[in-house]
C-alpha cells in the first residue's frame, strides 16, 4: 500500500471517442521498440469486445475472499492484432491505398458497433488506461516481485531490471493493461506519465483530452474534484469492481441516454436506451444511485439552483481539472 | 597410472579433504545400491579439455544416466493455460552425461520434445524451450541440501538457465535463495548451447564451466545437482516447469566424505522406509489440515506447500528434515500479495487491503530467524516417520 494514491476520474458523458488521448499516449511512449502493438491508453466502444478482444473473459484479479485468480495471456495475432501499415510509397506511383498485410483484428476494431437493433441501438465510449490498482493483480502475480507501487502516489510500475518476461502479470491483470514487449522481453505498462507527474503536470492523455473528461488528483485531497466525485457525490465508479483489484481510475457512468422509440417512431416514456443492467455489469451496483444523483443535480442546475457537482463536471477551466504539484526528490509534493 | 594433470588436480584437494578421505578409507559405510544406480552420474575425468559440442566423440566415454523430471506443483502459478498441463503429465526423461577435466566440468543433457519452441521477437504467447542446471552454493559434509525449487534462505543455489531463442541459446547464470529471488550473475563464464535434432526429435544441450568460478567451487567428489526443463508447448516458464530432485555428480578418483554420502543416501538403505499405507493414514491425520496431496484438498489452497508429487522432487533427507524440524528448512512464499485480507475495511483516501497473514508459511522471531508455521513433528516415533517417508516418496 502506498502513502498516497493518485487517481483519475473520467466522465463518460463527455467522451466523444476522438482517440486524442490514445494518440497522445502512443506518440509519447509506445510507437517504438516492440511497443507498436501496445495501447497503454485505448478508447473502446461498449458494448463490444474491446482491446485486446474479449479482455473481460480472460480471467485474473481476485476472488471474493481476496485470493488471486488464474488468467490467460492474449495473443498478438488473435487478440491484440498485429499492427499493419499502408503502401504509402506505392500510392505516390499511382497505386490505391491498401494495407501491406491483411488486418485480422486490432484496437478499435469494433468502433461504434455497440448493441441493440435500429432505431434502439446504443453504444458509448470507454477510455481505458492502467487502473493503478490498490491491490494490483499484476503485482500479486509476479513470481519475481518485480512490480511495485510507488509510495508517494501509488503509481504501479515494473522494475525492468527484475522483470524476466515471464508474463504471469498479464494473466493476473483482469483489465489486460500490462503488455509483453517481445522485442525487449519485458512487461511494460501505463506509467501514469510519472515523469510528468513529478513535474506537476497531468498525464499526456488527460492534458490532451479534447472533451475535458479526465480529472487527476489525490484521493485524500478533500478539496479536489477526484475526492468529491468519488467519495462526496459517489458518481465516479471503478470499472468492474468485482475483479477485486481496487482500481484507482473511476468513471462517471453514461446517463442511460435517450428514450427508446416504439414501432411508430415515438419515444417511449420512462425507457432507457442503455440497459441499466449492462451498466451495472460494468460499474457495479453503485450505478443506480450515481445516475440518480447526476439526474437530480442536473435538474437542479437546469432550474437555476446552484450545483457544485454539475459545475465540477462541466470543468469550466481545463487546468483546474488537475490537482498535482511538482514533487521533490523524495517524492513529496512541493509547496508552490 | 595417474595422469600428471590429474595428480595435480588431486593434490590440490589432498590438504582440504585429507580428513574426509581418511574417514572414507577406514570407514565401513557403503552407499546403498539403489542410490548409486539411480541418483548418481559417474563423472569421467579426462586428460584433455572437456567437449564443447554435442557431437564430440569424447561423450561416448561418459556414462549416460536417465533422470525423471516432474512438474512443479508445490506452488501453483496463475496462468490458466500453463496449469492445464499440470494434470496427468507423464514424467520427462532427461539423459545426463558428464565429463570433467582438471579445470572444467561439462554436461550433455538430452530430452525428447515433439515440437521445438524458440522465443521469438514478435509474439506474446510463445515461450522458448529451456533447460537449467542447478548447484548448491555450498555443499559437502556438515551441509544439508538447499530447497530444490531455487534454494532457501540458509542455502542459496547457483542456477544456469538456457533458453532457445531465434538468435541461439540465451544463458543466464543466477543465484537464488527461494522462489522469485533469482538474481543474475553477470560475471559467469559458463557456456550453454542448445540444439534440436529434427530426426530423433531430441533437444541436446551442452553446458560447461570451470570447476571453480568466483567463490563457487564444484571440486568435491559428490556434487549435488538438479535439473529443470521448460516446454514451450505447455506455456512453461518460471515456476511452471519439470524438475528433478537433487541428483549427484560423482567425480571419479575423488573419495566422498562418508558422512556426507550417508546423509545424502538416506532413505535408500533397506529399513529406511516403512509401510506406505500406514504412512498415508498418518498423513491424512497430520498433514491434510494444511497441505494438499493425492486428491486430498480439504485445506485452503496455497495455505501450505502442495505436497502432490513432493517425493518426486524432494529427497528423503529433505522430507525427513521438513517433518522433524520445519523451521530449519523454511521455504519462502511465492509473492505474498497473492492473498489479501478483507477483514480490515479500506480507508477513504488510502485504499487497498493488507496481505492475508494466514497464508504466510512462516513468521519471524525477534532475531529475524524464520519460524515455520508448521509445528515440528519431532515426537514421531522412528516407525511413524519411516511410514510417512514411504508414503511421501510416492504421493501423487
Amino acid at each position: 500500500m502506498s502513502k498516497r494514491q493518485l487517481a483519475m476520474v473520467m466522465d463518460l458523458n463527455k467522451c466523444i471517442g476522438c482517440q486524442t488521448c490514445t494518440v497522445a499516449c502512443k506518440t509519447q511512449w509506445t510507437n517504438r521498440n516492440g511497443r507498436e502493438y501496445m495501447y497503454w491508453n485505448n478508447v473502446e466502444t461498449k458494448p463490444g469486445p474491446g482491446y485486446p478482444a474479449k479482455w473481460e473473459n480472460m480471467g485474473g484479479g481476485f476472488d471474493t475472499s481476496g485470493n488471486l485468480k488464474e488468467g490467460t495471456i492474449p495473443g498478438l495475432s488473435g487478440d491484440y492484432g498485429i499492427p499493419w501499415d499502408y503502401n504509402h510509397d506505392e500510392i505516390m506511383r499511382g497505386a490505391e491505398l491498401a494495407p501491406r498485410s491483411t488486418p485480422q483484428v486490432g484496437p478499435n476494431w469494433n468502433e461504434d458497433e455497440g448493441a441493440g437493433e435500429f432505431p434502439n441501438s446504443y453504444f458509448f465510449y470507454l477510455p481505458r488506461i492502467c487502473n493503478h490498482c490498490s491491490n494490483p493483480g499484476c503485482l500479486a502475480a509476479c513470481p519475481r516481485e518485480a512490480i511495485f507501487k510507488r509510495s508517494q502516489d501509488g503509481i504501479v510500475l515494473v522494475d525492468q531490471s527484475r522483470c524476466e518476461g515471464l508474463r504471469f502479470c498479464i494473466a493476473g491483470c483482469p483489465y489486460k493493461k500490462i503488455y509483453f514487449n517481445p522485442k525487449l522481453f519485458k512487461s511494460e505498462k501505463c506509467i501514469m506519465c510519472f515523469p510528468r507527474i513529478e513535474k506537476g503536470l497531468p498525464p499526456a492523455c488527460a492534458e490532451q483530452c479534447v472533451g475535458r473528461i479526465r480529472f487527476v488528483g489525490y484521493l485524500d485531497d478533500e478539496e479536489g474534484q477526484v475526492y468529491k466525485l468519488v467519495y462526496k457525490y459517489k458518481v465516479a465508479l471503478p470499472l468492474h469492481p468485482e475483479y477485486g483489484t481496487e482500481p484507482n481510475v473511476f468513471y462517471v457512468p453514461p446517463l442511460a441516454g435517450p428514450k427508446k422509440f416504439d414501432k411508430t417512431g415515438k419515444p417511449i416514456e420512462g425507457s432507457d436506451r442503455i440497459p441499466l443492467e449492462y451498466l451495472r455489469s460494468l460499474f457495479g451496483t453503485g450505478v443506480d444511485s450515481a445516475l440518480e444523483t447526476l439526474k437530480s443535480e442536473m435538474a437542479k442546475k437546469k432550474s437555476g439552483q446552484p450545483s457544485e457537482l454539475v459545475d465540477l463536471l462541466i470543468a469550466f477551466k481545463h487546468s483546474e481539472m488537475f490537482r498535482i504539484k511538482a514533487q521533490d526528490k523524495k517524492g513529496t509534493e512541493k509547496n508552490v | 597410472m595417474f595422469d600428471r594433470l590429474l595428480l595435480r588436480f588431486f593434490s590440490i584437494f589432498m590438504v582440504g579433504q585429507a580428513l574426509l578421505i581418511c574417514d572414507s578409507v577406514f570407514g565401513a559405510y557403503k552407499a546403498p545400491e539403489p542410490f548409486l544406480k539411480n541418483e548418481v552420474v559417474q563423472v569421467k575425468v579426462i586428460t584433455s579439455a572437456v567437449p564443447r559440442t554435442v557431437s564430440d566423440k569424447k561423450w561416448s566415454k561418459a556414462q549416460k544416466q536417465i533422470f525423471k523430471l516432474h512438474t512443479q506443483q508445490t506452488v501453483r502459478l496463475n496462468d490458466r493455460d500453463a496449469n492445464e498441463y499440470l494434470k496427468n503429465q507423464k514424467p520427462l526423461e532427461l539423459h545426463v552425461r558428464a565429463l570433467a577435466s582438471a579445470q572444467q566440468l561439462a554436461l550433455l543433457l538430452e530430452w525428447k520434445d515433439e515440437n521445438p519452441n524458440l522465443a521469438t521477437g514478435n509474439e506474446t504467447r510463445l515461450f522458448g524451450d529451456s533447460v537449467a542446471v542447478q548447484f548448491p552454493y555450498v555443499f559437502g559434509e556438515g551441509h544439508r541440501l538447499p530447497y530444490v525449487g531455487m534454494g532457501d534462505d540458509k542455502y542459496p543455489v547457483v542456477a544456469y538457465l538456457g533458453r532457445a531463442t531465434q538468435k541461439g541459446t540465451l544463458l543466464r547464470t543466477t543465484a537464488a535463495v527461494g522462489f522469485g529471488s533469482s538474481t543474475r550473475q553477470k560475471k559467469s563464464q559458463a557456456k550453454m548451447n542448445m540444439s534440436y535434432d529434427k530426426k530423433d526429435k531430441m533437444w541436446r544441450a551442452i553446458w560447461y564451466r570451470s570447476l571453480k568460478e568466483g567463490g563457487h567451487s564444484l571440486k568435491q567428489s559428490l556434487i549435488p545437482v538438479a535439473f529443470a526443463v521448460w516446454d514451450g508447448d505447455r506455456y512453461e516458464r518460471g515456476g511452471n516447469k519439470s524438475l528433478s530432485s537433487w541428483k549427484f555428480l560423482k567425480l571419479e578418483n575423488l573419495k566422498a566424505s562418508e558422512k556426507y554420502l550417508e546423509n545424502m543416501a538416506f532413505g535408500y538403505a533397506p529399513g529406511d522406509l516403512g509401510d506406505k499405507s500406514k504412512g498415508k493414514t498418518l498423513a491424512l491425520q497430520s498433514c491434510a489440515a494444511c497441505h494438499h496431496f493425492e486428491g486430498v484438498t480439504s485445506a485452503l489452497s496455497d495455505f501450505a506447500p502442495d505436497l502432490s508429487q513432493i517425493g518426486k522432487i524432494a529427497t528423503f533427507s529433505y522430507l525427513r528434515d521438513s517433518i522433524l524440524s520445519p523451521s530449519e528448512v523454511v521455504v519462502r512464499n511465492l509473492n505474498q500479495n497473492r492473498h489479501y485480507s478483507k477483514v480490515e475495511s479500506s480507508e477513504v483516501g488510502k485504499r487497498g487491503y493488507p496481505n492475508n497473514p494466514s497464508y504466510l508459511w512462516y513468521s519471524k522471531d525477534q532475531g529475524g530467524k524464520l519460524i515455520s508455521k508448521m509445528p515440528p513433528f519431532g515426537y514421531l516415533s522412528k516407525e511413524d516417520l519411516s511410514n510417512l517417508l514411504a508414503f511421501m516418496k510416492e504421493v501423487e
